[in-house]
């Protein structure tokens, strides 16, 4: 579930399907582009705020690298 | 819609398209796509739509696919159903062909030194060494023609010298 307002991002992960080392890793690589955080350790709540203007689909993006990561994590 | 003498008025879709939203969402039966299949599905769409995983692992997974460009929202569920089964054959066939890929590796990286292959007690390398059996030669073809067709010259007798 991704709720995207003017100043923030928020996005709810199921951790059944989604690996917090991965959402961690991705909130680094994500640095340039906004400020992140892990709010709810328990269903993976992540909060991001855009550092200059709101980029378009920046929720949506961050889900997909952090499929990709995973995707990564289990073909290496 | 009939089948098999059955009527059936219940569509088998799994797909469900909320055009307000502009998303597909895909429901998966785990039990028939594993977890592992549905990552890889979902892999391949990425650069096409934004996924996102959810549902349960163990009784239904739902996939949900937004387009980024203008795509058929039908078209990408399908597309993704298409994908699951691609993905689901493929990981039966490596499995069934995992032991032969192993063997062939293993004989392949084996050819160079051979003395290693005695110090190796895999079964399976044993049995590729029984499979052997073109080192035999039963009907001579390794022979080079002339060797083998070449007549044998037999010793001429001496001829004796006639006394004058």
């Amino acid at each position: 579930m991704i709720e995207t307002k003017l100043t923030r991002i928020k996005i709810k992960l199921n951790k059944q399907f989604y690996d917090i080392t991965a959402v961690r890793e991705s909130l680094k690589d994500f640095k340039g582009a906004c400020t992140g955080k892990i709010a709810n350790k328990k269903s993976i709540e992540i909060i991001l705020k855009p550092k200059d203007k709101p980029i378009n689909a920046l929720g949506h993006e961050f889900c997909n690298y952090v499929l990709g990561l995973m995707k990564n994590k289990t073909l290496v | 819609m009939e089948w098999g003498g059955v009527l059936m008025s219940k569509s088998l879709s799994n797909i469900k398209i909320k055009k307000e939203e502009n998303l597909c969402l895909v429901s998966v039966n785990p039990k028939l796509y594993q977890l592992d299949v549905i990552y890889s599905a979902a892999y391949v769409f990425i650069d096409r739509a934004y996924v996102l995983l959810d549902g349960d692992v163990k009784k239904k997974v739902i996939v949900e696919l937004k387009p980024k460009e203008g795509c058929s929202l039908e078209k990408l569920g399908m597309e993704f159903n298409n994908e699951l089964l691609n993905y689901a054959q493929y990981k039966k066939q490596a499995k069934l062909n995992a032991p032969i890929r192993k063997a062939l590796i293993q004989r392949a990286l084996l050819t160079n030194d051979p003395s290693l292959l005695k110090e190796d007690d895999d079964p399976d390398l044993k049995e590729i060494e029984k499979d052997l059996d073109y080192l035999k030669d039963p009907k001579g073809i390794s022979i080079p023609w002339e060797k083998k067709h070449s007549k044998k010259k037999k010793p001429k007798p001496k001829k004796s010298r006639k006394k004058k």
